[in-house]
């Protein structure tokens, strides 16, 4: 018994040893300019906008050379999110990318404190910070048109030739809703011109990621009430969507990303016929840059949109041209589309409190929340 | 002199001893085992890393927020001793409790309803959810003493009902369901359901989730130790997980043992409930996952060596190292990396046993050769 | 013929601790012989079977197979010599089925047979290392050919299961055949058989024996012996008394070496002086759960306060279950337990605890003790709820320290510590003397003790016999339960004899002796009993 205490306490004064010695050695000063981020829920490989904020990071970083790390909360907490936002400041971060409503409360809280700090965040609207709290000078916040984004992808898809389409959205926040609601103009838009009857359903799962329960949720769409297309509106609830449209021969829409090839990969070619996109990762890029080279800082809430029709890839919503897949709905049908809005021929609601009200050749049924 | 070191004969000879050792060491083990994986993904960053993991707070260069996160994990820590408490009461009776998770889920449930729509004063709630929790419990406690349904198997089944219910329950009512961030509404400051802080929270630079309840769960721990120590209570829930055999024998009421032991761990599991929801740090969040604060409980209970005392270490060294886990991300491990880790370590301590039976082993040999060189001289 | 033997075990000797399981034994099998051995409950006949099997390794003298000297280190090794072994608990698995058990180990390896020469030397080549493809045709084909000869009808198909004890004894038999053992040792093979079973099973014996098999045959009922053994090997306190041929002996005679002639203790006892009746069982009747078999079958007796009434018997007759019964720890089917004139066959055990019952059970590590528990908490592992050593929900550890103290003192307990020790550490004989010492300072009327001297040293034994003389004559009455007929016959006053159950005979200690004893425990003689005994009828 002795010797086993004995050799403990040596076993752990000279690993403790180790470990710190050779921690000590290793640290590094911190420079003057490095980039953080702070994840929402998922991790950096979500496929969604967690994944496109990192990316963006990465590839200005590294083009930069500037030094660029992560970091992910350990759990949903608020508290939890606090910290890390605050241990990357603490390891002297200067600069910090918040992905994701989640991020309103937890700015709220540290934001204030840290003025030397910059903020930068992503997909928050002005009811996620809590009542009450006035943006400090160091929050930028860049949101996104997502009505034109989904309005552009029920547009496309309608005049694309389908009838019975379906959207299933995340959990419904406001950006989600902009879609979904954006969608359906979209669709009801090109339905008036075409004349045609067109069938929605329009339901949120409640989460970002897909199961069981999503699945055979979407699975009865396809199968009972012979929908064709499902925008899958949330992060990595894709999975149950794409699961169920390869089984039935269906196509799906993707969200924020492009998301073609990863469910090329994982499921089946040419399942998702194009991508609703948000601009993500050129938001990085753009602002990162701006802040980098020309000391350029722009606080307060920015709702970044439509830019250029020439050139639609410098849009901050989009659909994907890389792998567009639709050959009814054009790529020049697309430029014409982007150059109504920019004229204001064409035009969408940014309500989010009540359904937009459609014309009668769309039949749109709202089904609440699966969960 | 000889007094001396006839107490420090008799110290190694303890089995409490023993069991402190045995765990130390697992613990240790862990976290060599824990360094190794470190180094083989990334060995540059490997020291940075475990010193990271271990340090948790102190790696802050801030002392205000070193404080504030102490207290995190602290506060953190209280729940899941609670967790720990209940799967040792359990197994202290010869029951395996693996739905605590389940008990915890129908516990944050009333609290839901108790705290954010009625907003009754905390300690009513916390009642309401350890008699809630007491209550599923005695679901499996029932199904054991009287059709000799196995309870791991009905605490697993109950785990599922429970977290359907729960999403079911929850979701469906809008009063307390923010179907806009699909979470129930928290316990927020000002709210009569919120634990109160009595100044604890000054103590760990205002950090609002500290308070009343880490002191609770220190007093409730040792009225489990005593409750096994000096009461009839636990000398029956005792003698009947050592030996129901002569628990029957000695007149011993099974029936009640086996209630008893499940109620008073289904009302632990809904005390953890209580104190991570009532101090406004999480709130149910829909999910298809049962909560793992229960099968952390497991692994707290034997690494803390199945001892009332002995968890509330235990159970403070698993949360600061999850705590520390989770911020390596930026040294370039992924956060699964962190999880491997630290469930490496956690799940040393199922060797607790298996170290304790090789430490015996080795006493025996050592006493063998004694004697052998014993009658050796006297030839 | 007659001189050839299959197998002898010479001067086999094996010790366990300070227990001579095995003294010198001598036991010869003859080819194509069945010989019985038989002896009383310890007597060693199991530790000489699992050493011929391989189980255990004898500390010294040798075995030999057909005359020749073997080693056999484990089953594997008796296996190879062609010894099958049926152990009273049989080793099938349930959810396989007949034929699946039967091969179970021995797989009949599929083998091309055509000929394609190097496929075919492939094939069996990796079939037989590799792939192992049983070849259930050809080993069905074979096993039935064994039931066919044997004449031992089971369906191949069910599963183990689904069988009947009776079915399942066939199907380990065959499992045997299978191996192609030509000895075969049948461990207690009645004892799990119903009458009419027991038939058909010795007559699948006398089968066995026409086919020139050599049989080894485990039992205490001599009936059984005398139908189908040649002969008779006696073994006695780990000693073999003597072999003899069928023919040439009786029952009496055997039954007497069995049991010993001389009585080994010689204590003399006051005759009793018999009170008030404290217990009376009427009609008892337990069924096995799970056999559904009588295992106490309408047994009914009195006890008087200052009288030591045994329950005798071969183990395994239904003596323990009628202490359950009384106790409350079995539920008991129909009857009646009184307890000072009192009903108590509804209450439960504790409510019988507190009726005035004390109960020295049988196993002391199974009921008796919490092995992890100190000399202190077991003291009141029965009374820690009374007055003196709680007070409201908490244990009065002062009180139980003061009794357990006492205790120890008064019984003479020993251990390496104080009364902190956990009882785990000590010896057989100081545990058994703490749960004496806590059932007799109970102080109440009646005791039950079952086997209170089992595995103890003689030191021990010589303790509990005196206290329990002692509290005879302090006017308790005693219902003990012994499977030593010198214990049974030093200390009762009345000797009710059981037997598959029932209670098949009623004696006094002066008016019978060992050699009758042994015919009732046997089964050979029954009377039919009823052993209520009324004050001033003797």
């Amino acid at each position: 018994m002795k010797k086993i205490i004995v050799s403990f306490f040596i076993t752990a004064v000279v690993f403790f040893t180790l470990v710190f010695s050779l921690s000590f050695m290793s640290h590094s000063n911190a420079e003057d300019f490095q980039v953080a981020m702070v994840t929402d829920f998922s991790d950096v490989n979500d496929a969604s906008f967690n994944q496109a904020c990192y990316e963006g990071g990465m590839e200005w970083a590294k083009e930069n050379n500037v030094k660029f790390n992560y970091f992910k909360p350990s759990d949903a907490s608020l508290a939890e999110r606090v910290k890390s936002i605050n241990l990357a400041i603490d390891r002297g971060y200067k600069t910090i990318l918040c992905p994701g409503y989640a991020h309103g409360e937890a700015l709220a809280e540290v934001a204030p404190k840290h003025p030397d700090v910059k903020f930068i965040g992503l997909d928050i609207s002005p009811g996620d910070f809590p009542s009450g709290f006035t943006l400090t000078e160091n929050i930028a916040v860049f949101n996104y048109h997502e009505e034109i984004a989904g309005y552009i992808a029920g547009y496309g898809i309608v005049k694309e030739g389908f009838r019975r389409l379906g959207f299933l959205g995340g959990i419904p926040g406001s950006a989600v809703i902009r879609f979904g609601y954006g969608y359906v103009q979209g669709i009801d838009a090109a339905a008036k011109e075409l004349q045609a009857d067109v069938d929605v359903q329009y339901v949120y799962g409640g989460q970002f990621f897909g199961d069981s329960e999503i699945y055979k949720y979407i699975d009865n769409w396809y199968k009972v009430n012979k929908t064709e297309v499902v925008f899958s509106c949330g992060g990595s609830i894709y999975t149950s969507v794409a699961l169920s449209a390869k089984e039935n021969n269906g196509y799906m829409i993707g969200v924020d990303t492009d998301q073609a090839p990863i469910i090329d990969r994982d499921y089946q070619e040419g399942i998702c016929l194009t991508s609703a996109m948000k601009g993500i990762k050129q938001t990085v890029i753009a602002k990162l840059g701006e802040l980098y080279h020309e000391r350029r800082w722009q606080s307060g809430i920015t709702y970044l949109g439509l830019v250029s029709s020439e050139n639609p890839e410098l849009n901050y919503v989009q659909l994907p041209m890389d792998t567009w897949r639709m050959k009814h709905f054009t790529i020049e049908d697309y430029k014409t589309l982007i150059q109504d809005f920019l004229d204001g021929t064409k035009d969408v609601s940014t309500e989010t409190e009540q359904p937009p009200v459609v014309s009668e050749y769309t039949h749109v049924s709202y089904r609440g929340s699966i969960k | 002199m000889n007094k001396i070191k006839s107490f420090f004969s008799s110290f190694f000879k303890k089995d409490e001893t023993k069991t402190v050792v045995t765990s130390l060491w697992c613990a240790l083990l862990g976290l060599v085992l824990g360094f190794v994986i470190l180094l083989c993904i990334n060995t540059k960053e490997a020291a940075d890393g475990m010193a990271t993991i271990l340090g948790n707070f102190f790696v802050f260069q801030n002392a205000d927020d070193r404080w504030n996160y102490f207290g995190q994990t602290l506060a953190k820590t209280a729940p899941l001793i609670a967790m720990s408490v209940s799967v040792l009461v359990c197994y202290k009776a010869g029951l395996f409790n693996l739905g605590a998770s389940g008990q915890y889920s129908i516990a944050v449930l009333v609290i839901t309803f108790m705290g954010v729509a009625a907003n009754w004063p905390w300690w009513l709630v916390m009642i309401g959810a350890m008699v809630a929790g007491a209550l599923w419990s005695m679901i499996s406690g029932v199904l054991k003493a009287f059709f000799n349904v196995n309870e791991v198997i009905s605490g697993i089944m109950l785990n599922w009902i429970a977290l359907y219910l729960v999403n079911g329950i929850l979701t469906a009512n809008s009063a307390i369901w923010d179907s806009s961030h699909s979470e129930a509404y928290k316990i927020t400051d000002g709210s009569n359901a919120l634990i109160p802080s009595v100044g604890l929270d000054r103590l760990f630079a205002g950090n609002s989730i500290v308070g009343l309840g880490m002191i609770l769960i220190l007093v409730v721990t040792i009225v489990i130790f005593v409750l096994f120590k000096k009461t009839t209570i636990g000398y029956e829930l005792k003698a009947t997980g050592f030996n129901p055999d002569a628990a029957d024998y000695a007149g011993m009421n099974k029936v009640k043992n086996i209630l008893v032991a499940t109620a008073i761990s289904g009302a632990l599991a809904g005390l953890a409930a209580s104190l991570q929801v009532q101090n406004g740090f999480t709130s149910w969040r829909l999910s298809s996952t049962i909560p793992s604060i229960g099968f952390q409980g497991i692994s707290a209970a034997f690494l803390g060596g199945l001892h009332p005392i002995g968890v509330l270490f235990s159970s403070y060294f698993i949360e600061h190292i999850s705590e520390g886990g989770s911020m390596i991300t930026d040294l370039g491990f992924a956060p699964e990396v962190a999880g491997i880790i630290t469930s490496a370590i956690i799940y040393l301590a199922g060797f607790v046993a298996f170290l304790k039976e090789m430490i015996r082993k080795s006493e025996v040999k050592d006493e063998l050769r004694r004697l052998s060189r014993d009658k050796a001289v006297k030839k | 013929m007659d001189d050839v033997y299959a197998i002898e075990m010479l001067s086999i000797t094996k010790r366990f601790g300070s227990l001579l399981a095995n003294d010198h034994i001598d036991l010869r099998l003859k080819k194509g012989h069945i010989l019985a051995v038989c002896g009383e409950n310890g007597a060693g006949k199991s530790t000489l079977m699992s050493i011929l099997f391989g189980l255990y390794e004898p500390d010294s003298g040798i075995i030999k197979k057909d005359g020749a000297e073997v080693k056999i280190t484990n089953p594997n090794d008796a296996t190879k010599l062609h010894i099958g072994m049926v152990h009273q608990h049989f080793k099938l698995v349930d959810t396989f089925t007949v034929l699946q058990n039967i091969i179970l180990g021995e797989e009949t390896i599929k083998e091309y047979r055509g000929h394609l020469n190097v496929f075919k030397r492939c094939f069996n080549w990796l079939n037989k290392h590799l792939f192992k493809i049983i070849d259930y045709q050809r080993a069905r084909a074979e096993v039935q050919q064994i039931i066919d000869q044997y004449d031992l009808r089971v369906d191949l198909d069910k599963k183990v299961k689904d069988l009947s004890v009776e079915m399942q004894q066939k199907v380990e038999i065959i499992k045997m055949l299978y191996r192609k053992n030509d000895i075969l040792i049948f461990d207690e093979p009645t004892a799990v058989l119903a009458e009419q079973e027991i038939q058909g099973f010795l007559q699948i014996l006398r089968n066995l024996k026409k086919e020139g098999k050599s049989i080894l045959f485990i039992t205490h009922k001599l009936n059984e012996i005398f139908e189908v053994c040649d002969e008779i090997t006696i073994i006695r306190k780990g000693k073999s008394i003597d072999t003899l041929a069928v023919k040439d002996t009786n029952k009496e005679e055997v039954s007497a070496m069995m049991v010993g002639r001389k009585l080994d203790m010689n204590q003399t006892k006051p005759s009793p002086v018999t009170g008030n009746e404290i217990l009376r069982v009427e009609h008892l009747t337990l069924v096995d759960p799970n056999s559904k078999k009588r295992i106490v079958n309408d047994v009914c007796f009195n006890v008087r306060a200052g009288e030591i009434v045994t329950l005798a018997g071969i183990d395994g007759n239904g003596q323990q279950e009628v202490v359950y019964g009384i106790a409350g720890m079995k539920k008991s089917q129909s009857g009646s337990v009184f307890l000072h004139q009192e009903d108590i066959s509804s209450y439960s055990v504790r409510k019988r605890i507190q009726a005035g019952l004390s109960h020295i059970p049988e196993d002391r590590q199974k009921y008796g003790l919490v092995l992890d528990y100190s000399i202190y908490e077991n003291a009141v592992l029965d009374r820690y709820y009374e007055k003196s050593f709680s007070k409201c929900l908490f244990l009065n550890q002062k009180s139980i320290r003061e009794y357990g103290d006492e205790l120890t003192e008064k019984y003479d307990v020993r251990s390496s510590g104080d009364g902190s020790t956990v009882v785990r550490s000590m010896s057989g004989g100081n545990q058994q003397k703490i749960i004496v010492g806590r059932e007799i300072e109970r102080g109440v009327d009646l005791l039950l003790a079952v086997q209170p001297t089992r595995g103890i040293d003689v030191g021990a034994i010589e303790t509990i016999h005196n206290l329990l003389l002692e509290q005879r004559k302090a006017g308790k009455a005693i219902l003990l339960v012994s499977l030593e007929l010198d214990q049974v016959l030093a200390l009762s006053d009345r000797i009710l004899v059981m037997y598959e159950g029932e209670i098949v005979g009623e004696f006094t200690p002066d008016s019978v002796d060992k050699e009758t004893l042994g015919l009732y425990m046997t089964g050979a003689k029954k009377d039919k009993v009823n052993a209520i005994k009324e004050n001033g009828h003797e």
